[in-house]
């Protein structure tokens, strides 16, 4: 890998060309290696890895802003990336809402990278996914991936802000499936070594593993428990609905400051620098990150914010920016719901009857200010019978306005997962037992 | 940065990576350099709130080895770090030979060719203030409407430079240009928001083609009129609920065939490769030649010759792109694929093998996905239509693993009643279940009402892999549709 001095040097030269063209200016510089491996049908099928480096920079020259990115890092490329940036800052309108560059001079990097993931082999990665193979009961196949990653940020500006940070990761997402079976499990971890596959091949193989043809569930209200990989695709998509300053501001969010917005029982907070998740200590625009609780006892607490919402509404930027090219509103990258005092097994206990979710396929969205979202379950729909789980159920789609459905919360579990989310950052968050949830549309 | 495709020094250093991926063992090699130049800019209520140029360069190492695969990527242009990645492609395929995925493979002759897509008036010559007057007088046209609290116009353009080589002589140059933009008024009044888009889904289509496919569309005369149905939304009726005889737009269609038939025809997901993420397919193989997917107007073909995003003269293991029919008047007769998965089913590729640059594994993905014209006009299709709903603008969708349930929102339905638009209508949604949807299907637009749109982030793969995809539809009629307010 290129030592931080390359990196640190191709921002140098930015920085000695931009000093005399922009009256201010941000500079993102950073590297990145990533590599996959892929399997299906207990085998192998896909293996890769990338290095990349990126390179953006944002400049105000007279009030006017212009952004331009690139990957190399050679001299007259870096040029021609300045040269750029200041092009489309000169074309540009003046921008009225331009808050400025950040002056934060100081932050604790997270403590997140781990050599070891970082220089994680190939044959290393398929020996650990050919244990998951020889675990997995007979007729059952394996399918899934394993990830190990690594990435160094620079940040700098024109207020002589430097910040740095260098980050390690891996994640293992992974379905048995049994004939018309199916389980899933995941996690992910900064540390290679954290990531406890044989659990979790245990908890997808137990899941495709119960016995019985899969049974029709009838199209009603039901208590279900949502596994954390079910929440977590929830509240992915109450994040990206309404978590923010600028959304909130449009009247587009769901969030009501001082009002309750959902159950006593849920409590959400991002925090980019708390260890138990993946830390993330600043963002793009050199933000140092800092807690934000969005939810409290149910209670709409906070929002996040950017340099440009924040300065709108007459707040402090709570280091939420995101590149452009991922969308305009800030976003969580670190984000938590609390856990409850139940373990799942308790859960399960509580249940006379129900169903156990285990995950949530193509949910999308039918009505942002619920918000009322669409999806379908899979890998593990189980009828609860009892308090035991008793036997697989088929697939359906189900309609949900998610806070309600949360408001609706008997128990919240106290073993959160840690997963990776869609779009970035990452999650995590507990198994919750809700009391009223509608599936319907039986999918067999 | 010079252009890549006139660079000796790009061609010799794939051909370096070629050379050092068969010193170590790989039985095929391919390697593929991408530039890509991007500039894009996006105004939010009267504000440019960014205006970006975009550069990155690449190159991506493919090699087969005995048993395995293996993939290496870098964005650091020198003859050591081809040599690096070369050999780490081919310890990767090493590495999998662990457990290794049986394919036989029969590698794209050694091709040479230098192809170049349309355009007339480069975007990137296109001055700024052009580009603003624009943009700015759509979003001055959507502001005119009160309710509309929020006017997005966006530009974008991207010219790719690709380099194919293989160990099978393989040398082909491709430069490609797509134009893409629109528009989105959100209107909101007492929490509640409707929005609607122009030319496509979030406002944002892209054509093949400089900035003269862009000025196709006719943005500015547009604008005014989305932000008053916008508006127009927030007090119109909810859709009812009940069976109904449903049309689609075109635009409407093109995401309907995208989701619930194009990518049940991605031969990767029918053989298990996606399982754990994007699903499978309900197309197994046994059903070629046989099963019914729809009903006899329902033809579905794939055609990467076509013009459009998506689209290409040769697929990025270099098989050259031609037409192939997919759905024959309703009955499933071959599938999206590349050259491993194709010869899994004894089939030939339909030249689908696709990456989103550089940096990742080619996959199996659509190009250009049409339906067939029918033979009716709008008008006519509309008059022999006594009861129904004219359905607008996917706004939501969700499909289940297998791509067989679904449910579709669209941004706003007209009452069809007596062959007549009548009241407009907020929140439709239907469901259905694939085959039994398009079995319905009784009515398909003709050649004049046909469109393309495209979609400008389709997603798949671990890790991730956005690529732009285009369709190309009619108005399509279905009758007896489950349809519900959202």
């Amino acid at each position: 890998m290129m030592s931080s001095e390359t990196l640190s040097a191709a921002a140098e030269r930015l920085i000695s060309r931009l000093r005399t063209q922009a009256d201010e200016f941000e500079l993102n510089v950073g590297e990145e290696e990533l590599s996959s491996t892929r399997f299906a049908r207990s085998c192998i099928h896909q293996n890769v890895s990338e290095r990349s480096f990126l390179v953006s920079i944002r400049l105000n020259c007279g009030g006017r802003i212009g952004t331009a990115a690139g990957n190399q890092l050679g001299h007259e490329d870096l040029d021609s990336l300045c040269a750029l940036a200041t092009e489309a800052a000169r074309r540009a309108p003046p921008d009225p809402d331009w808050p400025g560059v950040s002056s934060f001079e100081e932050i604790s990097p997270s403590s997140s990278f781990d050599e070891e993931t970082a220089s994680c082999s190939p044959n290393r990665r398929a020996k650990l996914i050919a244990r998951i193979f020889e675990y997995l009961p007979r007729g059952a196949l394996a399918f899934g991936g394993l990830t190990t990653g690594w990435r160094e940020q620079l940040f700098l500006n024109s207020n002589g802000v430097q910040l740095s940070e260098k980050r390690s990761v891996s994640e293992i997402r992974m379905t048995a499936i049994n004939g018309l079976r199916s389980g899933y499990s995941a996690q992910a971890a900064p540390k290679l070594g954290e990531v406890k596959l044989d659990e979790l091949t245990e908890e997808a193989a137990t899941r495709a593993s119960l016995r019985g043809s899969p049974v029709d569930l009838r199209l009603e209200r039901l208590p279900v428990i949502l596994s954390p990989y079910a929440v977590a695709r929830l509240l992915e998509f109450v994040a990206f609905l309404g978590f923010s300053g600028s959304q909130y501001s449009e009247g587009r969010s769901f969030m009501k400051l001082g009002q309750s917005v959902t159950g006593e029982l849920v409590s959400i907070w991002d925090d980019g620098g708390a260890a138990d998740g993946l830390p993330i200590s600043f963002d793009v625009e050199g933000t140092p990150k800092t807690r934000v609780d969005l939810i409290t006892n149910g209670i709409a607490t906070g929002l996040l914010y950017d340099r440009r919402s924040a300065r709108k509404a007459g707040m402090e930027s709570s280091g939420h920016a995101v590149p452009q090219s991922e969308g305009a509103d800030p976003y969580p990258a670190n984000l938590f719901m609390a856990p409850g005092q139940h373990a799942t097994d308790d859960l399960v206990g509580k249940l006379d009857s129900g169903v156990w979710l285990t995950r949530l396929h193509y949910v999308n969205i039918l009505d942002p200010s619920g918000p009322v979202l669409t999806g379908v379950t899979r890998d593990g729909t189980l009828l609860v019978k009892n308090g035991r789980i008793e036997k697989p159920a088929n697939d359906v789609r189900f309609r949900t306005n998610v806070l309600e459905a949360f408001a609706s919360a008997i128990a919240v579990g106290k073993d959160r997962r840690l997963q990776l989310q869609t779009m970035f950052g990452s999650i995590s968050v507990p198994p919750i037992l809700i009391s009223s949830f509608a599936l319907g549309d039986g999918l067999s | 940065m010079a252009d890549t495709n006139s660079d000796p020094s790009i061609l010799s250093l794939a051909l370096r990576a070629l050379d050092t991926a068969t010193s170590r063992g790989a039985r095929y090699a391919d390697v593929r350099v991408v530039r890509r130049k991007r500039e894009s800019l996006s105004m939010r209520n009267g504000n440019l709130e960014a205006f970006e140029f975009g550069e990155d360069i690449g190159f991506g190492v493919r090699v087969f080895r005995a048993g395995g695969w293996g993939f290496a990527s870098s964005s650091v242009l020198t003859s050591n770090e081809a040599d690096r990645v070369s050999a780490l492609a081919v310890s990767i395929a090493k590495a999998s030979e662990r457990a290794p995925w049986r394919a036989d493979f029969e590698p794209s002759p050694g091709l040479e060719a230098s192809c170049e897509g349309p355009c007339e008036i480069d975007p990137f010559e296109v001055s700024f203030e052009r580009k603003m007057e624009l943009l700015s007088a759509c979003d001055e046209a959507m502001r005119q409407e009160p309710r509309v609290r929020v006017a997005l116009g966006t530009l974008d353009f991207l010219r790719e430079e690709r380099t194919f080589v293989s160990t099978q002589g393989a040398e082909i140059f491709q430069t490609i240009l797509d134009s893409g933009g629109g528009l989105r008024a959100i209107a909101i009044s007492d929490g509640v928001q409707q929005q609607r888009s122009y030319p496509h889904i979030f406002g944002w289509s892209a054509e093949r083609g400089g900035f003269e496919a862009l000025l196709r569309w006719k943005l500015d005369e547009s604008a005014a009129r989305i932000a008053a149905e916008a508006s127009a939304l927030l007090d119109a009726p909810s859709c009812p609920e009940g069976e109904a005889t449903v049309i689609l737009d075109a635009s409407q269609t093109c995401m309907q065939l995208h989701e619930s038939l194009g990518h049940a025809l991605e031969l990767d997901r029918v053989l298990g490769m996606e399982a754990a993420t994007a699903g499978t397919s309900f197309l197994t193989p046994e059903k070629l030649g046989d099963f019914r997917v729809g009903s006899e107007l329902v033809s579905v073909v794939v055609d990467p010759t076509l013009s459009a995003p998506g689209s290409h003269f040769y697929d990025d293991e270099g098989t050259p792109g031609s037409r192939a029919v997919l759905i024959d008047h309703g009955r499933l007769v071959n599938y999206l694929s590349s050259r491993d998965t194709a010869a899994a089913v004894g089939l030939s590729s339909t030249s689908c093998s696709r990456a989103q640059s550089w940096n990742r594994l080619p996959l199996v993905r659509m190009t250009t996905v049409n339906l067939e014209p029918g033979s009716l006009s709008m008008p006519e299709m509309l008059a022999d239509t006594d009861n129904g709903y004219l359905l607008s603008t996917t706004r939501s969708w969700s499909i289940d693993e297998h791509r067989l349930n679904f449910e579709f929102a669209s941004e706003l339905a007209w009452e069809v009643k007596g062959g007549e638009l009548k009241r407009l209508l907020r929140g439709p949604s239907y469901t259905g279940t694939t085959p039994t949807f398009w079995a319905k299907c009784d009515a398909v637009g003709n050649q004049d009402s046909w469109a393309t749109f495209s979609v400008s982030r389709c997603f798949k793969g671990q890790p991730g892999q956005l690529v732009r995809v285009s369709h190309g539809a009619s108005p399509t009629r279905f009758r007896d549709i489950s349809l519900r307010p959202t």
